[in-house]
């Protein structure tokens, strides 16, 4: 387990879940915008929690592509 | 904190969260440059001197000694969805006796030296973020409904009473960081290192904070719910933060989402308490190392740092912490076994037990040692800007303090104002946060006092501290050799200005 969680393919998983935080943020914000048109207190929470899963996701990738070099497989 | 915060759930989880990146900010900073066991004691310790290290350390074993209760009470909670015999509504005395043997085998195991396996802790840990990561996915496509959720935010609108007690219940959600920088001293390279794990974790636990509490407030759920005892239909949050079901709403919540619910129900209360277990025995852990630092900078009496003769382990601390968790379960668990004592605690302490008690009892702690911690930043960078940082916390004002150019974190100041209202409602809205908590920071302070006067150690004052020496053994102890050379040289430069200024 230790071995993987230091290999290579660890941290292609985490970029893919990190593309997979993007594209949900994207989605909950999209369903929260979608219906509630006007600015309303209700839409803050969704709407971070969107900008936090974007957020994590943006850093697991660039995680990824920073380390993408010194990757083996 | 469903119970409380009620149509506002999601936005004191919110509140709670934004306050939870600051304190996550600063760790960050302090654990990347201090890489040594202690956490938010040590770093309190060096900042602001023995007595306020020595109260925000007692403030952090109060909270370590309740999470070793807190988690395991969760865990029995979480698997009486599968054995309804250990519910703590319909069978209190089981559920009681259950979590004492879970504590006493936590403590017993910790004391003999058995360590859960890191692999075991990974593969838990690695499940959990794939389970969690479904039940977010699940929850989000097939039953999230916006418009729900601003009914249920309109019609469930708690009081300015419910919205505060909420906020510092919200608190207890956020967890993880003072374990992060307790193995900071154990991490090759720390300065690198630690700021990546610790962000990734703040974003974590504030996404599935805010992810639970907006589904529900905003889920439909798959089945319609059981109806209240007196016959009427009931909310979700309702449902969720009601007696039967508030030690394991996550559970309950992932078996309401259609489909996934289905297999969720099975597994979920099984790696929820697999994971609360071992939540608990780091609490166990957590406390005995933190004792040990304490005693090591002579906080505390020189026998939390003896080890068990055969099994070379901190038996001492081990077996105080697990005591005084022990005492606080009896606490905890005493109405629902007692009626007449039910009776004292509705009137004393507005019938605050089970799992609130202990809740009120871990806000105080993290409220009052967060808040030091956030002083000692502010101070650390005024006397010890020659430290690399290589992570800051974001949004400085640059300035001249003592002849040194320093860097004032304004962030921390926004973070100390939020920890302190958090400390306060605290204190407004828990009778027991009122009372027991400040009760054992006096009862410490006492104890410290008598205790450094016997030694003939500074009663408010403290020791002497070669802290240069001592940051360089810290540096080069965790490998971060580079930045050894540029505090060195960081120094060198400070003091060569100095001489160049007389």
């Amino acid at each position: 387990m230790r071995r993987f969680t230091q290999s290579a393919n660890y941290v292609r998983v985490r970029a893919a879940l990190g593309i997979f935080y993007v594209l949900l943020g994207t989605v909950v914000i999209a369903r929260t915008c979608a219906p509630l048109s006007n600015l309303s207190l209700a839409k803050i929470p969704p709407l971070a929690l969107g900008a936090a899963l974007i957020g994590l996701g943006v850093l697991r990738v660039r995680d990824f592509l920073s380390r993408r070099n010194s990757l083996s497989t | 904190m469903l119970g409380a915060a009620a149509g506002a759930s999601n936005l004191a989880f919110l509140f709670a969260g934004l306050v939870y990146v600051c304190i996550g900010l600063a760790y960050t900073e302090l654990a990347a440059a201090y890489p040594v066991a202690g956490g938010g004691q040590y770093f309190v310790f060096r900042g602001l001197g023995d007595i306020f290290g020595f109260i925000a350390g007692w403030a952090v074993l109060l909270d370590f000694t309740i999470d070793i209760v807190l988690f395991a009470w969760s865990c029995i909670d979480y698997l009486s969805k599968l054995v309804p015999v250990l519910s703590f509504t319909a069978h209190p005395l089981t559920h009681f006796i259950t979590v004492f043997l879970v504590i006493v085998a936590l403590a017993t195991l910790n004391i003999v030296g058995v360590r859960e396996s890191t692999a075991f802790n990974e593969i838990v840990s690695g499940l959990d973020v794939f389970s969690e990561t479904a039940i977010l996915f699940f929850g989000f496509l097939f039953a999230f409904n916006p418009d729900l959720l601003v009914h249920t935010m309109t019609t469930s609108w708690p009081t300015s009473f419910q919205l505060m007690n909420g906020v510092s219940l919200a608190i207890i959600s956020f967890v993880g960081l003072e374990s992060i920088s307790q193995a900071a001293q154990e991490t090759q390279r720390p300065a690198s290192v630690i700021p990546r794990t610790s962000i990734g974790l703040i974003l974590t636990i504030l996404i599935f904070a805010l992810a639970y509490s907006n589904l529900a407030l905003g889920m439909t759920p798959w089945h319609p719910l059981p109806l209240t005892a007196h016959g009427h239909t009931q909310t979700l949050w309702h449902f969720l933060g009601n007696e039967d079901n508030n030690g394991a709403a996550v559970a309950v919540l992932s078996s309401l989402i259609p489909y996934y619910g289905a297999i969720a129900a099975l597994y979920v209360p099984v790696l929820g308490a697999i994971l609360l277990l071992i939540s608990s025995n780091s609490g166990v852990f957590g406390s005995s190392r933190i004792a040990y630092a304490m005693s090591h900078n002579k906080l505390l009496p020189s026998v939390f740092q003896q080890v068990h003769p055969r099994y070379r382990t901190p038996a001492v601390s081990i077996i105080s912490f697990c005591g005084v968790a022990l005492v606080e379960l009896f606490f905890a668990a005493l109405p629902s076994l007692d009626y007449n004592v039910k009776g004292v605690y509705a009137r004393l302490f507005r019938g605050e037990d089970g799992i609130t008690f202990l809740g009120d009892l871990y806000a105080f702690g993290a409220a009052a040692s967060y808040s030091m911690v956030f002083v000692a930043l502010v101070a650390l960078r005024m006397k010890d800007p020659q430290s690399p940082r290589k992570f800051k916390m974001p949004f400085n004002i640059p300035m001249r303090f003592k002849g040194n150019r320093v860097e004032f974190p304004l962030l921390a100041v926004v973070g100390f104002c939020g920890i302190m209202s958090i400390l306060v409602f605290t204190m407004i809205t828990h009778e027991i946060g009122r009372i027991a908590g400040p009760s054992w920071l006096v009862i410490g302070v006492v104890s410290y006092l008598i205790y450094r006067k016997r030694k003939g150690l500074p009663v408010f004052g403290s020791q002497a501290q070669d802290w240069h020496k001592a940051q360089i053994l810290i540096l080069q102890d965790a490998g971060e050799l580079e930045l050894m050379d540029e505090y060195i040289a960081n120094v060198k430069a400070m003091k060569a200005g100095r001489s160049a200024a007389l």
